[in-house]
């Protein structure tokens, strides 16, 4: 196929994919692609004077603005309402479908243009193919320019990659509707007891850290493998996050995307660490609470990224050095049970609709509503779903992969594993399509991002 | 070169499974109704503009109707809806799927959380009718609670179930100063239920029936050699709808002889006599509704055989439906209400029924039905 109708095709996917989840903003995303790719002329065109700088504040005014209208207006309203007494109304407006990877793509756009790091795109329907992608277009992971400006032009495509692909692909599917769903039936039940207990607080913040990850990773594996279907070398996104031993690490394997563009966009422009170290708390904390801002418009969310802020700073203060201190064995059991409870405990607040609610859950874990620690009720829906918890925990980790290297390295294993591989991409695609058909439960989580 | 060839047959076998499963798609006919869930099928949702960009009543807009049909219409749904159920029931070992679980080949509902308010309520409607109807009437008044088949089943296997003990104690408090509870408990056992169904098999409640004559002062000897029967093999019941499955259908037995076919049965609702069994009922999607019609709100049954001139008022959910008959043979009437919302509002039963002086009777509900609020409740 020439390549301008390889990215007209793929342009219009991508924008019939939008529009059949969100008719009416698909002019929005439109119009956002428009005037990044209109402010990247005007970077270029007025490169080396300060109407360069101009044309990328202006880019910046309205990505953000825009995302500040659909996304944050109401929350703002609501704190002033609440702070001074007044009765401004709340917008009618629904936020929309993936504003938040696409603008800051775009916006990853104009600042590399200006910053030199990426090559101007004259062309407005190449650019909207690169915002459109509708592998990651709703739920990520934030692919920069700079990473697909050679494959919109040129990129080519293989027997190799359309099988990595298509089974990175099933891969994230299996992850987001075989077990981030489960998970979620089974955070769902937990929630609808009858009479909860201390138990069941836990395994609930537990099946909710690890849904979140299959569901996430899951979407980010299924864009990275359409992705490769399509030509395109999407970069990694999560990298076994829960086999990390500090939350700074945790941090590194975690929506590394999202990571990456607040440190290159935000940290670094602030003075990142080269700066006194007051400053440095300060650009710290400023990065995590917008970080935590990005994930929703609500208070949770900002705890949630301030949260995480402190414990980088203790971190880099204290606690790792403790760390480096213990025996080599106790070390690695210590540090890696301290960064799954404050991970879990992160996702509590994360999981959270309210303060009050943020307060709620961690006083019934710790005892503090009075709640019974079990009951036959927690006991039988434990037993339920304790399969899909042990296999989802066991999939999180790297074991299954390294265990198919090993297997790789002799000859009559790697054959073994030839064949099995495609089988188990069609017995995971048959599972998914049974499920969906069957209508099970399927949250989408991304609807507040 | 193999990783060449392993990598082309994954790339066409992806593709064929799209393609063949499109295709598939598109030659298959379009089915209105679904026998193995027993509910209609989504069809293509009308074009419009409108449709498209604003949502309808349901908060959906014309892709989501169409997502719900593809759904609905996807080739091989019920093997794929099998499949789904197979892998949570033998790779997740998921002890039950959405509240229905199967032991051995019988199906159960898991329904465990007991309304207590319900069952209060319930009890003073009892309590309501008695004051309305039966005041001055010297009648006897009795009740009885008919356990669902967990009640025999899901604990003993590890399953949740309702706090039994606490509900006929509910009922007993606020009962038993007005009538007297006959309980039935041990007349009963899980065989006594159909597989697939919740509710009991007639040819198995002959015990009960006999529990209830005898305690009501009659003589309860009622006998299976009594009866003819007349056999439907292909029993699906309500349960048997709610999760696919392998199991074979249950034979729905109901017994009848002289005395019953002979039985004058009106319905109040048609105003019409009708038989004591609808046969027309058989291979319907609620074939229990063959015994007396199904959730009727007021039928009188007239017992020519019977001149004692007794009367037996039934307050009553289905499982009332198939013990009737049973009971008919001692009453030269039997006046059968159901008194659900649904059905008709104990308040106005006096419009259409004056109750006989020194009448016996018999409240009797499931616990399943004691312990819903809501339209299919006896609360008012």
């Amino acid at each position: 196929m020439p390549k301008r109708l390889k990215n007209f095709v793929l342009l219009v996917a991508s924008l019939f994919f939008y529009f059949v989840g969100e008719p009416v903003y698909s002019l929005l995303m439109i119009g956002s692609s428009l005037s990044g790719w209109a402010h990247g002329l005007l970077i270029e065109k007025f490169r080396g004077t300060k109407w360069s700088k101009v044309a990328l504040i202006s880019s910046l005014v309205v990505g953000f603005g825009l995302l500040g209208f659909f996304k944050y207006s109401n929350f703002f309203i609501s704190n002033i309402n609440n702070i001074f007494g007044s009765e401004i109304g709340l917008l009618s407006i629904a936020l929309p479908i993936g504003i938040s990877f696409y603008t800051f793509q775009i916006l990853s756009y104009t600042i590399d243009l200006y910053r030199g790091d990426a090559k101007v795109q004259k062309n407005p329907f190449d650019f909207a193919t690169y915002v459109s992608l509708f592998p990651q277009l709703i739920a990520g992971p934030i692919v920069r320019y700079a990473t697909v400006q050679d494959e919109l032009e040129h990129r080519t495509h293989s027997f190799s990659d359309i099988a990595y692909g298509v089974g990175r692909f099933a891969i994230g599917l299996g992850k987001k509707i075989i077990l981030s769903n489960t998970l979620a039936e089974f955070g769902a039940v937990l929630s609808g007891l009858s009479e909860k207990t201390v138990l069941s607080y836990w395994i609930y913040a537990i099946a909710f850290t690890l849904q979140i990850y299959f569901d996430f990773s899951g979407y980010s594996d299924m864009a990275i493998g359409l992705g490769r279907v399509f030509g395109f070398h999407f970069l990694e996104n999560f990298n076994y996050p829960y086999i990390s031993k500090s939350i700074s690490e945790f941090w590194r394997r975690w929506h590394m995307s999202l990571g990456t563009w607040f440190r290159d966009y935000v940290y670094i422009p602030l003075g990142g660490n080269r700066v006194s170290k007051g400053r440095w708390v300060f650009n710290t904390m400023v990065v995590w609470m917008l970080t935590g801002f990005w994930h929703g418009a609500e208070w949770n969310f900002i705890i949630w990224g301030l949260y995480f802020g402190i414990i980088l700073l203790l971190e880099k203060f204290f606690i790792l050095k403790f760390f480096d201190k213990l025996p080599k064995v106790l070390g690695s059991i210590v540090s890696h049970v301290y960064t799954l409870f404050l991970t879990v405990m992160g996702f509590v607040i994360f999981n959270e609709t309210s303060l009050s609610g943020v307060g709620t859950a961690f006083s019934a874990m710790f005892g503090g509503e009075g709640l019974a620690f079990s009951n036959a009720e927690t006991i039988y829906y434990l037993r339920s779903y304790v399969v899909v918890i042990i296999v989802a925990a066991v999939l999180s980790t790297p074991i299954i992969k390294k265990l198919g290297e090993i297997i790789r390295t002799k000859s009559v294993g790697n054959g073994i594993i030839s064949v099995l591989q495609p089988v188990c991409y069609i017995a995971i695609l048959a599972l998914c399509t049974a499920s969906l058909i069957n209508g099970s439960f399927n949250p989408f989580i991304y609807f507040r991002f | 070169m193999k990783t060449k060839i392993k990598n082309i047959v994954i790339s066409f076998s992806f593709l064929a499974a799209l393609l063949s499963m499109m295709i598939a798609g598109i030659i298959y006919p379009d089915i209105d109704v679904s026998t193995s869930e027993r509910r209609p099928l989504e069809q293509l949702p009308d074009f419009s503009w409108d449709a498209l960009v604003n949502k309808d009543d349901d908060g959906d807009r014309y892709f989501d109707n169409l997502e719900e049909y593809l759904l609905d219409q996807f080739f091989a749904r019920d093997t794929f809806r099998g499949l789904n159920t197979s892998a949570r029931r033998y790779i997740f070992m998921q002890k039950d799927i959405d509240d229905v679980f199967i032991l051995k080949d019988r199906i159960f509902l898991m329904d465990y959380k007991l309304n207590e308010e319900a069952i209060e309520k319930s009890a003073e409607v009892y309590l309501a009718v008695i004051e309305k109807y039966f005041a001055d009437k010297g009648a006897n008044i009795y009740y009885t609670i008919v356990p669902d088949k967990n009640y025999y089943s899901a604990e003993n296997n590890g399953y949740l179930s309702l706090d039994y003990k606490k509900l006929f104690s509910i009922m007993d408090e606020k009962l038993s100063d007005k009538m007297t509870f006959i309980d039935i408990r041990d007349e009963l056992s899980e065989n006594d239920y159909y597989r697939t169904d919740l509710h009991w098999d007639q040819t198995q409640i002959l015990d009960v029936a006999n529990k209830l004559l005898s305690s009501m002062g009659g003589k309860g000897n009622v006998s299976i050699d009594d009866f003819e029967k007349v056999v439907y093999d292909d029993f699906k019941g309500s349960y048997y709808y709610r999760i696919p499955n392998n199991i074979k259908p249950d034979t729905l037995t109901y017994l009848t002889n002289d005395i019953i076919e002979n039985c004058k049965v009106y319905d109040y609702e048609s105003g019409k006599y009708v038989p004591m069994y609808a046969d027309e009922k058989l291979g319907s999607v609620d074939t229990y509704d063959v015994f007396l019609w199904g959730p009727r709100s007021l039928i009188r049954i007239e017992n020519p055989n019977c001149d004692n001139g007794k009367e037996l008022v039934i307050f009553r959910d289905s499982f009332g439906s198939s013990l009737a008959p049973l009971l008919v043979s001692e009453y030269s009437t039997i006046t059968v209400v159901d008194i659900r919302n649904s059905r008709m509002n104990y308040k106005f039963l006096g419009n259409f029924v004056d109750f006989s002086e020194n009448c016996d009777v018999l409240f009797m509900y499931n616990t399943g039905t004691l312990n819903q609020l809501g339209q299919n409740s006896i609360v008012s």
